[in-house]
């Protein structure tokens, strides 16, 4: 779904509409509204009610900085890691497998 | 009467836009023709069945008659089950439907079911976060 929302972005194409499943994927792309609907009534209410171009429903959104923030947690984990891991053969110490941090 | 909507090609990471133009007959036939034209693969072509039946099973009755769809760009080659709902929305709006005329700021990649439910597509781009709260084991 990631690359249909990039083309949306690019193209202008200011609403996507996709199934409820998916939108969480397109709707890390910032500048496009993703519209997740469920069946095929849902997309003909949404349709008709967007008579002048507005859609009155609120688009789906992602908290994106949170995904990242996640992402940073593994990035410190991984590097404390690395670091006791280093600390370890510096140290002589044998190296202790399995342990979580 | 002509309705045109707008849909995506996904070919790997990259996308193209199509614009999916429906066109109706007004000739009765004994059952519904339809026409898929502009390089639809299997599943593109399937597609009909399951617009039938889900238009069918949302309430609409569309008399029997020569469709026409038209997946333009014409030289491009069509694939998946995405086109499902552009092609239902294109009907239904040939036959005057929907009460909008221009669904030209609407991309649509949906697939349909028979029973008109959305189905969910598998994940394309497999790129995932590790979640936040597991404890790592060196």
């Amino acid at each position: 779904m990631l690359p249909v929302a990039i083309l949306a972005r690019e193209k202008k194409i200011p609403n996507l509409i996709l199934p409820a499943a998916n939108a969480a994927e397109a709707a890390v792309v910032e500048g496009v509204n993703v519209f997740p609907v469920s069946s095929l009534t849902d997309v003909i209410d949404l349709l008709n009610s967007s008579l002048l171009g507005v859609v009155h429903r609120e688009p789906f959104r992602v908290d994106t900085q949170q995904l990242l923030g996640e992402l940073q947690h593994f990035l410190v984990a991984l590097l404390r890691c690395a670091l006791s891991r280093l600390r370890s053969a510096r140290l002589k110490l044998p190296l202790r497998v399995g342990t979580t941090f | 009467m002509l309705f045109k909507a707008l849909s995506a090609a996904v070919s790997g990471i990259d996308a193209n836009l199509i614009d999916v133009e429906v066109d109706y007959s007004g000739a009765v036939t004994d059952k519904d023709i339809f026409h898929t034209v502009g390089l639809p693969d299997a599943a593109v072509r399937e597609s009909r069945d399951r617009v039938r039946a889900a238009i069918k099973n949302s309430g609409y009755t569309i008399p029997p008659t020569f469709i026409t769809i038209n997946l333009a760009p014409a030289d491009l080659k069509k694939e998946g089950s995405g086109f499902d709902l552009p092609i239902a929305l294109g009907i239904l709006g040939a036959y005057g439907a929907l009460r909008v005329s221009d669904v030209s700021n609407f991309s649509l990649w949906v697939s349909l079911g028979l029973m008109a439910v959305c189905d969910r597509f598998r994940v394309c781009c497999r790129w995932r976060f590790w979640p936040a709260k597991r404890r790592y084991r060196i």
